[in-house]
């Protein structure tokens, strides 16, 4: 009889505990559901980015003819900054300058050959052949290899400016399509000085690029490095074959025509970025 | 011999030299013309070279030269490139053949060098096709030299000779 009780009382208790449990759990369920249909959306968050092009005044990269002259404009003027002025315009017409030259320097390791040939009317053509460089492939050679020292020395913004500015002066005696600007008989430092003086024209007369020219006409030792860098940029250059046929004509290049402070524009860092 | 070969298809000139005296620096350069199919080389031009000087112009310039060095008992004042001289050395009068360069340094030839490099001129020139030869003449220009010395590494300084 106690068993009978006893398992009837068990089974009473199974029975309440399945029918509770399968209660709560239809209720949790039933929560779970509500809770989700009335769920707010969390709300949208939004950052907002200033995704706008900074743009710099500038010049067209258009003016170069050279890939390598707005390569570097690239380096100097942008990467670093350098848009102050009378920097900006000053190293734009240098550059201008060496990317439009033609002119070349006879190289160290050539031999010259007389040429004297008949040509098709039986004519005697007379010419000597060597090997040359090109002065605009030196400058850009020179100019990156001090941007490299300048990477692994520290130099102040000025001074890298004014070096830069030196850098490609100096080395402006080479460019023949300058030479009809020198009409008295002027020998190279006084060539340099006097074009600098032309090109340089918003700098003041005092300002510190004459001096480190004048340095560098000494061979202070300080500056140097920018011999050292020379040489460097000498040593593995391409040689072109050349004919020398007496003497040659060149394109008179006029300083006024170079680019002016009127022809910069607002421009993307994208107008520069196809290499 | 009578292929036709493209004048323009390989513009590339191989130039190699012969020295026909190495003491006086006098070449002869031969620039030849390969024809890929055929692996035949096809004399384009002859051309005497003096230290860094050419002498001659063209092939016919250069057959005159050979001439005259051939020749050499019977020149006189009318040859072009070699004139006879007589000189005194050790006190011996000695006949000579002489050549003066552009810069006007004069290069004296004896009998027997001339005997010599007429002997290494007809060496140097067998078994070459000359069925170019004359057409190259009216084609050659200094741009054209020039490319060529330059390929064939004539106007490098440090070039062992």
């Amino acid at each position: 009889m106690y068993l009978i009780v006893a398992v009837i009382i068990i089974l009473f208790i199974i029975y309440v505990s399945k029918y509770d449990i399968d209660d709560k759990q239809e209720i949790e369920v039933d929560e779970i559901l509500e809770d989700d249909t009335q769920s707010k959306k969390p709300k949208e968050i939004i950052f907002k980015f200033n995704t706008d092009v900074v743009r710099f005044s500038l010049y067209s990269p258009h003016i170069f003819t050279n890939y390598r002259a707005i390569k570097l404009y690239k380096k100097v003027v942008i990467n670093r900054l350098f848009i102050d002025e009378p920097f900006h315009t000053a190293f734009m017409q240098l550059l201008q300058i060496y990317d439009h030259t033609q002119s070349w320097l006879k190289s160290n390791k050539t031999k010259e050959i007389k040429l004297k040939i008949r040509n098709k009317n039986a004519n005697f053509e007379e010419g000597i052949s060597f090997k040359v460089h090109a002065v605009s492939e030196i400058a850009f050679d020179f100019l990156g290899n001090i941007l490299e020292y300048f990477n692994e020395n520290r130099y102040s913004k000025e001074d890298q400016k004014n070096i830069l500015l030196v850098a490609l002066v100096w080395k402006l005696d080479c460019v023949k399509e300058l030479k009809h600007l020198c009409i008295e008989n002027l020998d190279d430092i006084e060539l340099r000085e006097y074009l600098a003086k032309k090109i340089l024209k918003y700098h003041g007369i005092n300002h510190d690029v004459f001096q480190i020219l004048r340095m560098l006409e000494k061979k202070h030792e300080n500056v140097q490095f920018i011999f050292r860098m020379y040489d460097k940029a000498l040593e593995w250059q391409q040689e072109y074959p050349y004919v020398c046929k007496g003497e040659e004509e060149y394109e008179k290049f006029n300083i006024d025509n170079l680019a002016d402070k009127g022809m910069k524009q607002l421009m993307g860092v994208d107008n520069f970025s196809v290499y | 011999m009578d292929e036709i070969v493209n004048a323009y298809q390989s513009s590339e000139i191989i130039i190699s030299h012969v020295m026909l005296n190495n003491d006086k620096n006098i070449k002869l350069l031969r620039g030849f013309e390969e024809d890929e199919r055929t692996k035949k080389r096809y004399i384009r031009n002859i051309v005497i070279m003096v230290e860094s000087e050419f002498v001659t112009s063209n092939i016919a310039d250069t057959m005159l030269f050979k001439e005259e060095l051939a020749l050499f008992n019977f020149g006189d004042s009318q040859n072009k490139y070699f004139f006879p001289a007589t000189r005194n050395i050790n006190k011996e009068s000695v006949f000579s053949l002489v050549l003066t360069l552009g810069d006007g340094k004069k290069i004296y030839i004896t009998r027997s060098e001339a005997k010599a490099m007429v002997g290494l001129w007809n060496m140097s020139l067998q078994g070459y096709s000359f069925a170019r030869l004359l057409e190259f003449e009216k084609e050659q220009t200094l741009e054209t030299w020039t490319t060529a010395l330059e390929s064939n590494g004539y106007l490098q300084l440090d070039k062992p000779e």
